[in-house]
């Protein structure tokens, strides 16, 4: 297979007053070309983190270890100089929050134009050009006038976007949107999905799609990563782990949705108890507080990540359904 | 609060020197409250001074009995009275200082010369001799000036002492006064909104559109000036005057911060629910508003506590502050024209000054940083 | 005229505090003791007296005597001396020197602070940002009479490389003029120096966490580019805010400074006339120096709303 991002043994850990706090342990992750690939996870299980240590886009009281492959280069050995000549034109991002994520003092045209100019060596009539054919495929309406507006006086649907039109403007390979939808109302929910979807056709785009929704990723993706206090703890492909998860957190996850089909009434099921503190790791299966299955092994040992025959991977001594 | 901060410590151990001296200078034997020394004109800082052995003014060979009982019979109250103090004037005062002696001990001692414009030959020759008289006793003291002395022979060191008296209780009296206005007014004005609240802001506004040394320039100027040009102010009244202009240019500035600060926490839930139950307006300002503004107006008193230092002592060299030499500010006013020749008369002021208002900021920083701490674990 | 009806209401709003500032300015002056008709005249007769206090309007009310002196000044008469002169002129010379120290202070103060608070901003936390946080807190504790007076001696006098104190108009040797200034523009820069600097470097921090910056970051600009183009213009509301407030405390350090380096401005002239009783001269100097803090003032609220669009809606 053609791999295009390959993580090995990838850890970050930020410096903080109490400890340094582990927020992404050892992960290794291969995404091929033209893949889209989901992370599942809760807030705090090192998913947001993950995606944008993978990209370089830390503060500097992170260290990040073990290796980043992209496209062959290594991009855990580059300079952080060397690292930015692949943002943008190799892999862009996509933010959680349209209302933040766009600068509030600059119009949308300067902010769009600004990447073309720069990173592609565009005239500005070009990247002017450019830009108002991106606002169209994003499918705003009358993009000339949304050239000359500033974020504050756009819609949240229409902000993410032109937040979309600004990562796909320099063609990436990659393109992490890391919870795109969020902060959205569910009908423009259904609209962005849509729209990502068929940009990744056209593009030809490979998609790393960070959500904690395990709904959207059903649509989505191809193969799907559920991420546990830092660590990959389930991934296989998406209709497999669908009909066929391992991992009690999976499981849990997957009840926590609500359903229409549930008798009215019945309350929705939570995840008791809340992710371990990630500055001290504990000893057996992170998961085993909160797990109904937990045992005394599951708190004394970590259970190592299995790979079954058919690439199902996960990291549970006694899973759903039986070993193999 | 202090723990962490060795600049906190270093900044509060200042302060707390300066009010030590403010408070008990006038007991100590390094404040001669006025005293002038005729044969210390202009003495370099240092002069003169082991540090092991004591305090030379007490074995100074030409001052007589007399000197030394006067001086022994210090100040006991701790106000603010600068009038009973003497006044300095003393010496016979020379504008134009030039002439200069080096001393067998290496010390340098600058006489003022014969002033030649004098009209009368016997001026000439009494100023003559009073000069020679002057140079003869600067000879053979050995006195310790340890900051040096001015031009009228006011050690500096004490000079300071009991200026920071006066300095820092202007500078208190105004901040807190200013301070307690202030507040009630802002926190009264943020509580009932309305036309009170617009009327208030309006005088604040008003007030603040003169820059702030202006307006107290303007206040003192007009009323601590006396009715015929070439009467003198009485100092007391000067020092009324100061204060009250000082305490009106800091109400509206504190004013409106403490009436942000209020409208900040009266919008909180916990307000809206004490008025739902039916807490009175009274009872809500003292219980619920009043405890968490105060704390961060205390930190701004003490910014403005060093702010006003610094307008006291502009205003002496504007010529309406005191210019008795009895506080900081005026002590340099008094003997800013000397500067290119004896700069360390500049010297001693401006560092203590800087270092006063260095730990006044300093500490208000600290009690800000800390409030917000506090905030941020709310 | 939609957009204007911010700027109108701002408008009404600045003439109402200017009236109240010279209101409260003209009663204070009425409060100053002894009888000037006599000052002015002392071998005047009682007729005399009261002939000339009719003309000064010192017999009318507090509000008629403020009326006559407003109708005089829009109509152009500032009043005479006492002493002899019109102010007119005087205030013609004086406005200039203090003008220009005022305003090469904030160019120099800005033009120092705005790259010392973004490169503190971006190298946060390192010995770089400390020494300069460290160093700008002590310097600017010291009061600016002090600086002032220090910088004249030791490089006015001890080193000798510029003139100690005095003034110069352009019209008069543009060199010679901004060797004068040099001193003077140093010493009440300090302060704002200080100030601008923390306050950037703050504002800069807070804005090097938002999530624009990462996007930008995540487009492949440079980082100077980010610092320039998306961090600094978000930054800049604050500064200019801060630069218009800080212009009442210039203007009083201003009078200060302009005694010490005698420059024949405002302040040296308000000193003169305050010294000497001089009351309409202090009346048309305090009236002048209001007018200018609030225009100044009012003036970078308009420019703030022009460059940051958040603050548009807010205002309205």
């Amino acid at each position: 297979m053609n791999q295009l991002l390959k993580l090995s043994d990838f850890s970050v850990s930020f410096t903080t007053p109490r400890g340094d706090l582990h927020a992404v342990r050892g992960v290794d992750l291969s995404v091929a070309k033209g893949e889209s690939i989901g992370i599942v996870g809760e807030s705090g299980s090192g998913k947001t983190v993950l995606s944008r240590a993978t990209m370089g886009l830390m503060p500097s009281t992170a260290t990040c270890t073990g290796s980043v492959e992209f496209n062959g280069a290594p991009l855990s050995d580059l300079s952080h100089a060397e690292v930015r000549n692949y943002w943008g034109t190799g892999m862009a991002m996509i933010f959680q929050d349209p209302l933040t994520s766009l600068n509030p003092v600059r119009r949308i045209g300067s902010q769009l134009m600004e990447g073309l100019i720069v990173r592609l060596g565009m005239s500005k009539d070009q990247a002017r050009a450019r830009s108002v054919e991106l606002l169209e495929r994003v499918r705003i309406p009358d993009p000339y006038a949304a050239m000359k507006k500033y974020p504050g006086e756009l819609s949240g649907g229409m902000r993410q976007r032109i937040v979309i039109a600004i990562a796909i403007a320099c063609t990436p390979e990659l393109l992490f949107a890391d919870e795109p939808t969020t902060a959205l109302d569910v009908t423009v929910q259904a609209q962005v999905l849509e729209l990502l979807a068929e940009l990744r056709q056209e593009f030809n785009m490979t998609m790393i799609l960070v959500t904690h929704d395990l709904g959207v990723v059903a649509g989505q993706t191809d193969r799907v990563v559920v991420m546990y206090a830092g660590e990959i703890v389930e991934a296989a492909v998406t209709k497999d782990l669908f009909a066929n998860m391992k991992m009690p957190y999976t499981e849990a996850l997957m009840k926590s949705i609500p359903r229409l089909d549930q008798a009215s009434g019945q309350r929705l099921r939570v995840i008791t108890g809340r992710l371990p503190d990630p500055t001290t790791p504990e000893p057996g299966c992170s998961f085993a507080p909160r797990c109904e299955y937990a045992t005394d092994k599951c708190r004394a040992e970590k259970p190592p990540l299995v790979t079954m025959q058919n690439g199902h991977q996960y990291r549970c001594f006694f899973p759903i359904g039986g070993s193999l | 609060m202090l723990k962490n901060s060795v600049g906190g410590k270093i900044a509060a151990a200042w302060l707390g020197l300066v009010v030590f001296f403010a408070i008990f200078g006038p007991l100590l034997p390094i404040a001669k409250v006025g005293q002038t020394f005729n044969d210390g004109l202009h003495v370099k800082p240092f002069t003169n001074c082991s540090f092991m052995g004591p305090l030379a003014h007490d074995l100074s060979p030409t001052s007589s009995v007399q000197d030394e009982d006067l001086s022994s019979t210090p100040e006991t109250t701790i106000a603010v009275d600068v009038d009973t103090s003497p006044s300095p004037e003393t010496v016979p005062t020379d504008t134009t200082p030039t002439g200069g002696i080096t001393d067998k001990d290496g010390f340098t001692i600058e006489i003022p010369p014969p002033d030649l414009t004098s009209d009368t030959v016997v001026d000439a020759q009494q100023q003559e001799q009073d000069r020679l008289d002057l140079l003869a006793s600067t000879q053979t003291s050995k006195r310790c000036f340890f900051l040096g002395s001015t031009n009228e022979g006011i050690d500096i060191l004490s000079a300071m002492v009991n200026g920071s008296r006066t300095s820092l209780s202007i500078s208190l009296i105004s901040v807190f006064l200013g301070g307690l206005i202030g507040c009630l007014l802002g926190i009264t004005s943020a509580y009932l909104r309305g036309w009170f609240d617009r009327v208030m802001l309006l005088i604040f506004n008003i007030i603040l559109s003169i820059p702030t040394l202006v307006l107290a320039f303007a206040l003192i100027a007009i009323f601590a000036t006396p009715l015929r040009p070439d009467e003198a102010v009485a100092d007391s009244r000067r020092i009324q005057v100061l204060i009250a202009s000082l305490v009106i240019v800091i109400i509206p500035q504190l004013g409106r911060i403490a009436r942000a600060a209020a409208l900040q926490w009266i919008n909180r839930d916990f307000v809206t629910a004490s008025r739902s139950i039916g807490a009175s307006n009274f009872s809500i300002l003292t219980k619920r508003i009043i405890p968490n503004v105060v704390p961060s107006i205390f930190a701004i008193l003490f910014l403005a506590l060093g702010t006003i230092i610094v307008v006291e002592g502009s205003l002496s060299l504007l010529g309406v502050g005191l210019n008795n030499g009895n506080s900081w500010g005026s002590l340099l006013a008094r003997n800013s024209g000397d500067l290119v020749d004896y700069p360390h008369v500049i010297y001693v002021p401006v560092i203590v000054i800087a270092f006063t208002i260095i730990s006044t900021n300093k500490l208000g920083d600290l009690i800000r940083a800390s409030l917000d701490q506090r905030e941020a674990k709310i | 005229m939609k957009k204007l009806r911010p700027i109108l209401l701002r408008l009404s709003q600045v003439c109402l505090v200017l009236i109240g500032a010279t209101f409260l300015v003209s009663v204070l002056i009425r409060q100053l003791p002894g009888d000037v008709a006599v000052l002015i005249n002392p071998a005047a007769s009682l007729a005399e007296r009261a002939a000339l206090r009719q003309e000064l309007g010192l017999d009318r009310n507090y509000f008629s005597a403020y009326w006559m002196w407003l109708s005089q000044m829009l109509q152009g008469d500032f009043g005479f001396f006492i002493f002899g002169g019109k102010v007119l002129p005087v205030l013609k010379t004086a406005i200039p020197p203090t003008l220009q120290l005022i305003f090469y202070t904030q160019i120099v103060a800005l033009t120092i602070a705005i790259p010392l608070g973004i490169t503190s901003a971006y190298k946060q936390g390192t010995r770089f940002d400390r020494t300069i946080s460290t160093t700008l807190f002590s310097i600017s504790s010291i009061p600016n009479f002090g600086i002032g007076l220090i910088l004249s001696l030791l490089i006015g006098v001890k080193i000798g490389i510029l003139p100690p104190s005095g003034y110069r108009p352009i019209s008069e040797g543009l060199i010679q003029h901004f060797r004068l200034m040099v001193l003077p523009v140093m010493t009440l820069a300090i302060a704002p120096i200080s100030t601008y600097t923390r306050l950037l470097r703050a504002e800069m921090i807070a804005a090097l966490r938002e999530d624009y910056v990462l996007l930008a970051m995540s487009k492949g600009l440079s980082d100077r580019r980010i610092l320039l183009r998306h961090v600094l213009r978000p930054s800049c509301t604050t500064l200019m805010t801060s630069a218009a407030l800080s212009m009442g405390g210039l203007i009083g350090g201003a009078l200060v400074i302009e005694i010490i380096f005698v420059i024949p401005g405002m302040g040296t002239q308000l000193a003169k006339a305050i010294g000497t009783r001089e009351f309409m001269a202090i009346q048309t100097y305090v009236a002048f120096i209001a007018l200018f803090y609030v225009t100044f003032n009012s003036v970078v609220d308009i420019l703030i709303g022009v460059v940051d669009p958040r603050t548009r809606n807010r205002r309205a």
